[in-house]
């Protein structure tokens, strides 16, 4: 089953939308198939989902009623925190 | 068709702090009849409410709020400051913002994705276009 990755910003549009296309690059040049979608912070721990992608001050407000992992970017555009950050997540699978 | 039209980019800005930085970016689109005033005081709230998140990348942030009747129809600018602007996030001083504003989640999703991949594959895009001369050249950079 294809991994359901969340990618969390405030409206689910802007950051969010960066971010899912930036994950979406690293797994298809990974050879992983992923299933990317935004959402925005304040239903997004109601969306179902296998993980939570989404920035330090975001991740912040969520962690504690998260029912799944929230993974932490400090840079969405950084080619290498989101390369290093979404295989260390897609490995252990 | 391009990501970012030359007569909604800025540069050589100045600004007191980062309201007023968001502000004058945000003006930019009021001026070009895409948003009412009401999205940039969105733009404003949202940062003061969820805290410097839109602050994405070292230098640069996305400003941005929720699809909205306060915005007329997509569109984007992009400002450059001559002095850092400093939002409180790991990723400041901040020299650079674009302003998205969206109707809907999908109208603005190509133009989006054309900037965030030049940035997610160029990561001194943003040092880059800071050291630009004219917004010609800030337009290749973003557009080309």
């Amino acid at each position: 089953m294809k991994p359901k990755i969340q990618a969390v910003c405030g409206f689910g549009v802007g950051s969010s939308m960066m971010l899912k296309m930036n994950i979406e690059k690293i797994a298809k040049e990974h050879g992983y198939e992923v299933d990317v979608f935004c959402g925005d912070i304040t239903t997004c721990t109601a969306n179902e989902c296998n993980v939570i992608f989404t920035s330090k001050e975001l991740g912040a407000r969520i962690t504690e009623r998260a029912k799944v992992p929230v993974v932490i970017l400090n840079n969405f555009m950084n080619k290498k925190e989101v390369e290093e950050k979404v295989l260390a997540y897609l490995q252990e699978l | 068709m391009e990501n970012i039209n030359i007569k909604n980019i800025k540069m050589n800005q100045t600004a007191k702090d980062w309201q007023q930085a968001l502000t004058i970016t945000c003006n930019v689109l009021v001026d070009s009849g895409s948003i009412t005033s009401e999205y940039t005081q969105a733009c404003i709230d949202s940062v003061l409410e969820y805290g410097p998140y839109i602050v994405l990348s070292p230098g640069f942030a996305l400003a941005h709020s929720r699809p909205s009747e306060a915005v007329i129809k997509s569109d984007m600018s992009l400002v450059v400051f001559d002095n850092d602007i400093i939002f409180g996030s790991d990723n400041d001083p901040v020299r650079v913002i674009i302003c998205l504003a969206c109707t809907d989640h999908h109208q603005h999703v190509e133009r989006l994705s054309k900037i965030g991949e030049k940035m997610f594959e160029d990561e001194h895009l943003i040092e880059k276009i800071i050291q630009c001369k004219t917004l010609e050249d800030i337009s290749v950079l973003i557009n080309g």
